[in-house]
């Protein structure tokens, strides 16, 4: 068991195994936090490499794993002993896992976490018996009545050997526990609530039902029966729908079980309150950056070639392609254009691959430079004229924000928070434009834009000072800090210390296949005042 | 038919006048003007006269006309003989031509069915710069759910294009993307990157493929293909549909190369 954390945080597929996005964003925000004690739960897959991307931070004092696929084997169901009554609550287990996983949760999660905890059932009880088997056509039956059952099985066995592995996980000692989206990891922290009584945040960068639904339209994976045709309307389940009301029932169960629920942007508390968010507990923390480091670059007075900047890791979802065609485009209009992209190209190499092809094959070699990662990308910032973001999905991109506090225009797609960040929004201080932001996919929108600003020394310099004094009003470190420390207050006061339940103690290992691991990192010294400061290119 | 209906215009002129006699002769056999006899004999000799004429006006006609010219006349005089006027206004009406408006046609009309239409598809396409769209009305039903439904009868529709994505599909992505929901406009974004990461990709490895084996027709041709089917996918701006196209004629792909276009 590790030591006494003071905030456990809890992610799905990322810290500190993959780079950028929220991943970079706890990096920054443990580094920028001294004073406080972390402790990380990272949810992921036995597929997952499980290789540290990251420096481990001096105030983290564990990292616990937790397998979605691999879950305790736990008690078998025998008849010897108290077997025959155990072996008559697998029916119901089963029964409240499929409440759980088909959008009527209600109390069925209380009721499975100690359900497993009292008969200590596992793998072998709940997914591997002949009762279990039993129950499991019976929610079949209901659930995907027309679909194949060997679809059904396999999906239901992830989805159930998922929610069992998170529910046995022994919980490490932390005063708040603060998970980094819904899903998985929202669903820890809401069991980490119901056994510690402990406040519980939950902060959301990009929604992840909607991410779930997108990622489900175009999963290849997943087959449809075609019955319905071309129709959308009333058709039968699809196995698509038994993931999405599976993901979107995890994420009512965070948010039920939440003390304060966050998240960067007024848009995003749309999509809480639809996926069932009380309006009371939201509130809007943005991301913070280090202004005053960023505010000192100054723009190269050296005359130059017109220089256009990309951050971002070279991933599908950065939309490289529609920059670098629109850079195509851009040479008619601006031939001595430069476009230089500062990022890594190792999370999908296949795809880096094919953007450096796409860029002889559209001819563009001599103007186009692929950085890979840079140690500061302040220089670069200071020596380009103008920011391009083509992703075609953000949240609240750091890059965007330095780059916007060292006066850069930007033009961006409209994802995410762009757009406020960009051109204000109602009752922002700062009026006045500090780039465009055009639809996703639409190179010539791009190349259309950046030429704009590109070719008018005049608006470049005013939408540079646009940018430079919106930045520091509301996304300066120093205010984004007070914000956490407010809301860690008031949780932790809403949370009646005095009934909080007694120390947890970790269930037996019984026949763990893999079971989550501990990694103890090395206690530290006196808490100290510690500045909020986070980079990279995560949103 | 339809050849039938080709020289039905000019027979029109021919067919009126001789319902007009028909029409008296058989006024004169009611009100017992005319025995039977003597109408019956007027009648086979109206028709042996309409027959020669008939057939004298076909054999008039463009070498290329003359059959269908013949079928309706033969049909007029044929349907005279067995009903007299009757016949003849039947005959007139029967071979009426059906407005265009009404005529079924395929569903792809605008679709290349021969190489030889491939050639003149891609030729109209390359001078006017047009983008074309076939099966564009198979997708009406998902238009009006990206303009009017909820989020996730969208989510759905857009589903089902990036499924079964076709150019018609195309402007439905563009109008998605501009969507008041942002999940919607998210999905839409990622089936149009998919598209054209699919598009670029296969250009990619085909551009490998002949920079290997330069003289090698089969990947000269595949290659060009693989242009077309960016330039017809409707992900692309007619502007940019129009150098896809170039970049395949420049391939050599002779049946591609229209007459008088630009390399």
């Amino acid at each position: 068991m590790s030591a006494q954390a003071d905030i456990c945080l809890i992610v799905e597929g990322g810290y500190p195994y993959v780079l950028g996005g929220v991943a970079s964003w706890m990096d920054a925000y443990m580094r920028a936090s001294p004073e406080l004690r972390f402790h990380v739960i990272s949810i992921g897959t036995a597929a997952q490499p499980r290789v540290n991307r990251y420096p481990i931070a001096a105030n983290v004092v564990g990292i616990t794993d937790v397998i979605l696929d691999r879950c305790p084997t736990g008690r078998s169901p025998s008849l010897r002993s108290r077997g025959l009554r155990s072996r008559g609550s697998i029916a119901p287990a089963v029964r409240l896992m499929q409440q759980i996983l088909a959008g009527v949760p209600g109390p069925s999660f209380a009721a499975l976490i100690e359900l497993v905890q009292q008969t200590g059932f596992g793998q072998a009880a709940l997914l591997d018996s002949k009762p279990a088997w039993t129950a499991m056509e019976a929610v079949y039956r209901q659930m995907l009545p027309n679909g194949p059952l060997l679809d059904f099985f396999w999906s239901w066995r992830f989805l159930a050997r998922g929610l069992l592995s998170l529910i046995t996980t022994p919980l490490p000692p932390a005063r708040i526990f603060h998970a980094v989206s819904t899903g998985y990891a929202g669903l820890f922290g809401a069991y980490a609530q119901h056994v510690t009584g402990r406040p519980y945040v939950v902060t959301e960068h990009g929604i992840y039902t909607n991410e779930r639904r997108i990622e489900l339209a175009v999963a290849r994976w997943i087959h449809d029966s075609g019955a319905s045709g071309f129709g959308v309307g009333a058709r039968p389940p699809e196995l698509r729908d038994i993931w999405l009301a599976a993901f979107t029932s995890i994420s009512r169960i965070a948010y039920e079980h939440a003390d304060a629920i966050t998240t960067q942007y007024r848009a995003n508390q749309h999509y809480q309150c639809l996926d069932g968010a009380p309006p009371d507990k939201l509130r809007i923390i943005p991301n913070g950056i280090d202004v005053d480091a960023y505010d000192g670059v100054r723009r190269d007075p050296a005359p130059h070639p017109p220089t256009v900047l990309m951050i971002g890791r070279i991933v599908p979802i950065k939309d490289i392609r529609t920059f670098i065609m629109a850079v195509a485009q851009l040479r008619e209009l601006v031939p001595e254009i430069i476009a230089i992209l500062i990022g890594p190209e190792d999370e999908d190499p296949a795809y880096a691959a094919d953007c450096r092809a796409l860029v002889e094959q559209l001819g563009i070699a001599a103007s186009v430079r692929f950085l890979g990662r840079v140690p500061d990308v302040k220089p670069y910032l200071g020596a380009a004229d103008v920011l391009a973001l083509t992703s075609i999905s953000e949240a609240q991109p750091i890059a965007l924000l330095e780059a916007a506090a060292t006066g850069l225009p930007a033009v961006t797609t409209d994802v995410g928070s762009c757009r406020e960040i960009i051109e204000g929004f109602a009752d922002d201080p700062i009026i006045g434009r500090g780039g465009f932001v055009v639809e996703p996919c639409n190179p010539k929108a791009v190349a259309e834009a950046l030429a704009a600003i590109l070719r008018d020394d005049a608006l470049r310099a005013e939408m540079g000072q646009v940018m430079r004094r919106r930045i520091p009003s509301l996304y300066h470190k120093n205010r984004v800090k007070g914000l956490y420390d407010a809301l860690y207050t008031e949780v932790a006061a809403s949370v009646n210390q005095a009934q909080a339940k007694p120390a947890y103690r970790a269930p037996a290992a019984t026949g763990q296949a893999d079971a989550p691991r501990d990694r103890v990192a090395p206690l530290h010294g006196p808490i100290r005042e510690g500045a909020l400061a986070m980079t990279g290119d995560g949103g | 038919m339809t050849a039938m209906r080709t020289g039905f215009a000019a027979w029109l002129w021919f067919g009126l006048p001789l319902l007009a006699v028909q029409s008296l002769l058989l006024f004169g056999f009611v009100a017992d003007d005319l025995p039977v006899s003597g109408y019956l004999l007027r009648h086979l000799g109206l028709c042996l006269a309409a027959m020669v004429v008939a057939v004298g006006w076909a054999a008039l006609a463009a070498p290329g006309e003359r059959q269908s010219r013949l079928a309706v006349a033969l049909q007029l005089v044929l349907w005279m003989l067995l009903a007299g006027p009757f016949g003849t206004a039947a005959a007139l009406i029967l071979l009426a031509p059906v407005p265009a408006s009404a005529v079924l046609r395929p569903a792809d009309d605008d679709a290349p069915a021969t190489p030889f239409d491939r050639l003149e598809h891609l030729h109209g396409a390359m001078l006017d710069a047009r983008l074309r769209l076939p099966d564009a009305h198979l997708v009406r039903p998902l238009r009006d759910i990206i303009a009017t439904g909820s989020q996730s009868e969208k989510i759905d529709a857009l589903n089902v294009i990036s499924r079964r994505f076709s150019a018609a599909a195309a402007p439905l992505l563009k109008h998605a993307l501009a969507d008041g929901d942002g999940a919607v406009r998210v999905l839409a974004a990622t089936i149009i990157a998919q598209q054209h990461d699919a598009h670029t990709s296969r250009i990619g490895a085909l551009q490998a493929r002949v920079a290997a084996a330069p003289q090698a027709p089969d990947a000269r041709a595949e290659l060009a293909r693989a242009h077309l089917a960016y330039a017809d996918s409707g992900l692309l701006d007619a502007a940019r549909a129009d150098a896809e196209r170039r970049r395949a004629a420049q391939l050599g792909d002779a049946p591609a190369v229209p007459q008088g276009a630009e390399p």
